[in-house]
């Protein structure tokens, strides 16, 4: 009796078996594809256009500035600095400070921080040298390279930003 | 059923790869150009300096803005790496659950 009930069962049990397995196999399933569907990694902000923007206004009146130095005559360079274009350079430290308070309040943007950091760094640097005795301070040699550097960290700037539209594949 | 799931892994793995492609391309352009922009910077100041247009101490002053140049330039390609990673982890994720969830409902 005993016996013929363990062959009669043992093919049911197997079935049952397999049947509860590929059961929790499903569920597993559903329960990973589910917690999946939720993950998505985010290591840098979005893209902001605004950004960009901020970054084209320093750049031009930066250009402008170091083009207006550059067209004057060497000797009257610092006259000039003392007159009309020192305001200036007072105006474009605000815009560059600016730009760093609006990236510093941004998620995510460690390196766009730095880059702005960075920016009002040497421009400070520059202005100050600008205004010291060295007779090289102002020279076209030094303002081209001084020109050159700042170039640098505006497209630093800029190809940060532009980056992140590769996170969307934009 | 049987789920394929090496094709699954395969086709997400594939996703990942394709969508890290241009940012490893960005990568690599912004590195040749902040090579050639700091070697520019570097000649530019040497030759001032010989020719007595950049002061030694105007020329040294160069030299670390130009380190504070790389820095910022650095961090643009750490955004770059960052974003190329970013794109490929989420393709891979997206795709695996896509096929993941088809696999799922034709099985129940």
């Amino acid at each position: 009796m005993l016996s013929e009930t363990r062959l009669a069962g043992a093919p049911r049990r197997q079935l049952d078996g397999r049947w509860i397995r590929w059961h929790w196999l499903l569920c597993a399933l559903a329960a990973f594809t589910l917690l999946l569907g939720g993950c998505a990694v985010a290591w840098v902000s979005a893209y902001d256009k605004e950004s960009v923007d901020r970054t084209t206004e320093i750049s031009k009146s930066v250009l402008k500035l170091y083009q207006d130095l550059l067209a004057t005559e060497p000797a009257k360079r610092k006259a000039a600095l003392a007159g009309a274009v020192g305001p200036r350079q007072g105006d474009i430290e605000s815009l560059m400070r600016l730009h760093l308070l609006k990236e510093q309040a941004r998620a995510k943007n460690e390196e766009g921080t730095k880059i702005a950091e960075n920016l009002l760094e040497t421009w400070q640097r520059f202005s100050l040298s600008h205004r010291s005795d060295d007779t090289t301070a102002l020279s076209d040699a030094t303002l081209g390279v001084e020109r050159g550097i700042l170039e640098r960290h505006l497209r630093a700037a800029f190809v940060a930003e532009e980056a992140k539209k590769l996170v969307s594949g934009k | 059923m049987a789920f394929n799931f090496e094709n699954i892994f395969k086709d997400a793995v594939k996703a990942g790869v394709a969508a890290a492609k241009p940012g490893g391309q960005a990568a690599e352009d912004w590195i040749r150009e902040s090579a050639k922009a700091n070697e520019g910077t570097l000649r530019s100041i040497a030759d001032g300096v010989a020719t007595r247009q950049i002061s030694k101490e105007t020329g040294s002053m160069l030299l670390r803005e130009n380190g504070r140049a790389l820095e910022s330039e650095a961090a643009a390609l750490s955004v770059i790496i960052k974003a190329a990673a970013q794109a490929a982890v989420n393709a891979f994720l997206n795709s695996l659950t896509s096929a993941l969830s088809t696999a799922l409902k034709l099985a129940l």
